[in-house]
């Protein structure tokens, strides 16, 4: 029987391929992300919008413009989670403000968008309560406070009210906004540790950092003043709820103040972009923290984890699909947007930016812009991104803290 | 390359959204939505990525023969 042995030659040849190949891919993924580098100012800037945030926005509008493509969204949504329904919601209005206040010639046709999802969103939680938006978990016993709230529902809300009665006072909105925030700070008052429950005996850091906001936006708006109260809880997060081998503030933790949950990217990046309005320095270390902690660039491609290496960790549904290897989490790597155009992170920005162009598969058309990787929650997520800024400076983002 | 450039002009791109548990508008199977999303990642992918660089292993292969071919023989 004969064998068939590897010549030589064909050792050499297959070598020389192997050593080709490698030298090809040094020289080629190096540069892959100037296929889809852009400048930061095509996403985010300081003044005027951004060509990406016009295009998102008027994608977003016309989705809530046209009661069954609004529907359809809204199903895909809330048949994984009836979070992302509501969020998809808030983080639009959020955004709309934004824009509105970065144009006001787009008044005309924002102001009508954001009333009516405010409108239907106040409908719904009266109608069904805060259940309608959270997850089944919220119906269990263990909370103690009856009606129950959800500071995720109260904050999110408040801060969608606020931001609306910034860009023009509607006198059918005082109310809701005067009442949003009076239940905030009972909630808040109520517990000797400053914090109000989002699920029964589940204080996020992350809903405690938007309602603070809301309270800090809605004194500009009402003439209130609520610093104190924000100066308290951020100290009390500095004294309870800082990781040790991190620095970076948990993401979850009991109504007596025992952590349960570690820091996340999913909510870190959020948390320090509303902590900008409380003590700008504070939020600004968290950032820079967390970029160390769990940002990354590989080749040219920004992107972030959702664990530090300290406190690993599955995904879930805020994490999104993390990809082997480079643990990129989509989650983390949206909300990253958030917060490193909050810093005025250009470079990371950018790089992030690259990513998005590359893998969440953009489809423009007639000055609109979706991402087909993504969902109406996460291009509303990447619209705030691309729109905040002037909600803040109005709110008088946090110095005098 | 070809395979993707099919995948992209039947509109498979939008099996994509599948990576954040959302199904396509009018998609049912969440298991045909993800071996759609997951065929087009791949021609994506491996157009975007491997393909370049075997053309480039192809022409520094080429580029290495030529110098061989051209290299003068020494006499011994």
């Amino acid at each position: 029987m004969k064998t068939l042995v590897p010549t030589d030659r064909f050792l050499s040849r297959m070598a020389r391929a192997g050593v080709s190949l490698l030298v090809a891919g040094v020289l080629w993924i190096p540069v892959i992300h100037f296929c889809f580098r852009r400048p930061a100012t095509d996403f985010w800037r300081a003044e005027g919008v951004s060509s990406t945030a016009e295009q998102l926005a008027n994608q977003q509008m016309q989705t809530w413009r046209d009661p069954v493509a609004r529907g359809a969204e809204i199903q895909r949504l809330r048949r994984v989670n009836a979070e992302w329904d509501f969020m998809g919601r808030t983080f639009l209005v959020w955004s709309l403000a934004n824009l509105t206040l970065r144009d006001p010639s787009r008044q005309g046709e924002t102001l009508p968008v954001m009333d009516q999802i405010i409108t239907e969103t106040l409908a719904l939680e009266k109608s069904n309560g805060p259940y309608v938006f959270l997850l089944p978990y919220a119906r269990s016993d263990e909370s103690s406070n009856r009606p129950f709230r959800s500071l995720f529902v109260d904050g999110e809300i408040a801060l969608m009210l606020a931001a609306r009665q910034t860009v023009a006072e509607s006198d059918a909105l005082r109310q809701p906004l005067r009442e949003r925030i009076a239940v905030i700070e009972a909630s808040l008052k109520a517990s000797p540790i400053l914090s109000a429950e989002s699920y029964p005996n589940e204080c996020w850091t992350l809903d405690h950092a938007v309602a603070l906001a809301a309270l800090r936006v809605g004194d500009q708006v009402m003439g209130s003043d609520h610093r104190q109260m924000a100066k308290d809880w951020l100290r009390m997060a500095k004294t309870r709820l800082i990781h040790p081998a991190t620095g970076l503030l948990v993401s979850r933790y009991t109504m007596n103040g025992e952590v349960v949950e570690g820091p996340e990217g999913s909510s870190i990046w959020m948390v320090a972009h509303c902590l900008a309005l409380v003590d700008e320095t504070f939020a600004r270390a968290q950032y820079l923290k967390a970029k160390q902690e769990i940002g990354r660039t590989f080749a040219g491609f920004g992107y972030a984890e959702e664990w530090p290496a300290s406190f690993p960790g599955e995904a879930d549904v805020d994490s999104g699909p993390i990809v082997p290897l480079l643990h990129i989490s989509a989650g983390s790597s949206g909300m990253a947007f958030i917060a490193a155009a909050q810093f005025g992170d250009e470079v990371w920005l950018r790089q992030l930016h690259s990513t998005l162009e590359m893998s969440a598969f953009p489809i423009r058309g007639k000055g609109a812009l979706r991402f087909a990787a993504s969902n109406q929650v996460g291009d509303a997520a990447m619209l705030y991104a691309t729109t905040m800024g002037p909600l803040w400076k109005k709110a008088g983002k946090g110095s005098e803290l | 390359m070809a395979g993707f450039l099919m995948l992209h002009a039947l509109g498979w791109r939008q099996y994509t959204t599948v990576v954040t548990a959302t199904l396509p508008s009018g998609a049912v199977s969440m298991q045909e939505v993800s071996t759609r999303a997951f065929l087009y990642f791949v021609l994506y992918f491996g157009t975007l990525i491997v393909t370049p660089m075997f053309y480039l292993a192809a022409l520094l292969e080429w580029g290495w023969r030529r110098l061989r071919r051209h290299r003068p023989v020494t006499s011994q």
